[in-house]
């Protein structure tokens, strides 16, 4: 029995032609904070459709908890929350209708699913907006909706892509107190996200995947340790700077524009 | 660990949530008018439906009473055509009740598969196209009972056939149909559609016979026939004499699971031309 909460191994995923990710091997321990980083078409978006049961490798091994995701996709999504990429919200619900179905959907019963979704609602601030329909909230609350969503079940591992996008300095308060307290109870999380101020001050480990490779993996002191050895300055880096050393490093010289001079 | 709902109870959380959407749905004015609109829509479209089904019966009669069976051809395209297409060109217009929506949930294989395939025969299209075979079937039954043996199965597989397509369609579709841009290209596509019905006519009117250059661009699709239902209809369908009904049937069955197949093997040879 593995300790690790999830962990992949050869994972691939092919779109025709395109191999948006190639032979990636993660493992996050139960209780991490896990960020998964990536500049844009990366394979960070695939991954974690992969890992959530939305996507099927092409090839590779996926298991969460000790499960392997291929051949218990049932098990594995009950246990395990997800904020998707583009949330996968229903438009014409209300706030409430929605937690509660996603709640009753997990297996809670109606009564709990209830007070829970009411739970949710005062924490996020959204009690307010109750009788709203989501198609009118803010890209925000629609955020925080579909964190709340994620939760509502109480999972053993949680799924985040990109849930600060576009996300005000309120919200993004609001939801670091929520994964905060993921992170007390134990449950290891797996977020991806281009903001990497958030990344370096809220997770302890550290993946990079670039065209579609892992191409680091780490705490981010080990993360720090390596880069720093390659530039044998003794400086200590930001997660910006490592991240840049490790994915920016081929990048030629950014040409001028003509107008700006 | 909470446990996962069982396969009914899936099915009725979902019957919830569709019933929510679409009472949350008539809250806006435009909700309303969106649904009036709608049953104004589909009030003149049940009313064409429900006359095309007689009409469809008496076209069977008269195909196997007289031993036309182009005719039976012709409406099984209609049918193949408006069950196939319809959907494809509505679907530009919102994919709301997708059930691949739902797939982020626990949700147990067999109850996705029980609400894709639900959501495929609930399909207005499909409902109508089914009663038109009915239609069809009842003709038939009228102009030879002795028919219906070997008529019901074939029916009931073309029907089969084209609801699995339908959803073997969809099921490519969506991933397509998640970009956005796509969406809009498929509605300008329908409205395109819509359009060229209008000018059908006015065009027909005004070059008549000097419409001779569009053959140049025929015999590909013309390559296309002998796997396209009406030809392979017509090749199991009855000649002159009932003896030839008799040997006709397995060939007749075989040829009415064709239209499934047929694209397929028009894209496939045009895609070989490339």
């Amino acid at each position: 029995m593995t300790d690790l909460a999830v962990e992949t191994q050869g994972l691939c995923r092919r779109f025709g032609e395109l191999e948006a990710v190639r032979n990636v091997n993660l493992g996050v321990v139960a209780g991490q904070f896990f960020g998964f980083l990536g500049p844009n078409a990366a394979g960070k978006s695939t991954t974690i459709k992969m890992l959530t049961g939305l996507l099927e490798p092409t090839a590779g091994s996926i298991r969460i908890l000790g499960l392997d995701l291929a051949s218990h996709p049932v098990e594995v999504k009950s246990q395990i929350g997800v904020v998707p990429e583009g949330l996968a919200l229903f438009d014409r619900l209300t706030g409430p209708e929605y937690l509660i179905f996603a709640g009753r959907m997990y297996g809670l019963d109606r009564v709990t699913a209830a007070e829970r979704a009411q739970e949710l609602l005062d924490f996020m601030g959204l009690s307010d907006r109750a009788k709203a329909l989501i198609v009118d909230y803010s890209h925000g609350m629609k955020k925080k909706l579909a964190m709340a969503a994620a939760v509502i079940h109480g999972p053993k591992v949680l799924f985040l892509d990109e849930p600060f996008e576009g996300v005000d300095a309120v919200a993004a308060g609001t939801l670091k107190a929520m994964l905060n307290r993921m992170i007390a109870r134990g449950a290891p999380i797996f977020l991806t996200s281009h903001v990497l101020e958030i990344v370096e001050r809220l997770c302890s480990h550290v993946a990079i995947i670039h065209r579609g490779e892992l191409v680091a993996q780490g705490s981010i002191d080990e993360l720090r340790a390596g880069v720093s050895g390659q530039r044998a300055d003794g400086q200590k880096l930001s997660l910006e700077q490592i991240f840049l050393e490790i994915v920016g490093g081929e990048r030629a010289a950014v040409p001028e524009l003509s107008w700006l001079e | 660990m909470t446990l996962v709902p069982g396969k009914q109870e899936q099915l009725r959380l979902v019957g919830w949530l569709r019933w929510r959407l679409f009472l949350n749905g008539l809250r806006t004015g435009r909700g309303k008018a969106d649904l009036v609109a709608k049953i104004i829509l589909s009030a003149g479209i049940v009313g064409v439906v429900l006359v095309l089904g007689p009409l469809l019966g008496v076209g069977s009669w008269y195909a196997i009473s007289s031993r036309t069976p182009v005719i039976l051809s012709g409406e099984l395209w209609l049918v193949f055509l408006v069950w196939l297409l319809l959907p494809i060109m509505f679907s530009g217009f919102g994919a709301e009740s997708d059930p691949a929506s739902l797939l982020r949930f626990p949700l147990h294989y067999s109850t996705f598969v029980l609400l894709a395939f639900a959501h495929g025969i609930f399909d207005p299209v499909a409902v109508a196209a089914l009663y038109w075979l009915l239609a069809m079937l009842a003709g038939i039954a009228v102009a030879s009972p002795g028919a219906l043996l070997w008529t019901i199965p074939v029916l009931a597989a073309f029907a089969l056939l084209n609801l699995l397509l339908n959803r073997t369609i969809f099921a490519w579709l969506s991933r397509w149909l998640a970009q956005r841009r796509t969406r809009e290209i498929m509605g300008v596509l329908f409205i395109l559609f819509m359009f060229s019905f209008q000018l059908f006519w006015p065009l027909a009117a005004r070059y008549g016979k000097r419409a001779q250059p569009m053959a140049a661009w025929l015999p590909p699709v013309a390559s296309c026939r002998p796997a396209s239902p009406p030809r392979r209809s017509r090749r199991g369908m009855p000649a002159n004499t009932a003896v030839h009904w008799q040997s006709s049937r397995v060939s007749w069955f075989t040829a009415e699971c064709s239209p499934g197949c047929s694209p397929f093997a028009c894209g496939r040879s045009t895609a070989a031309k490339a």
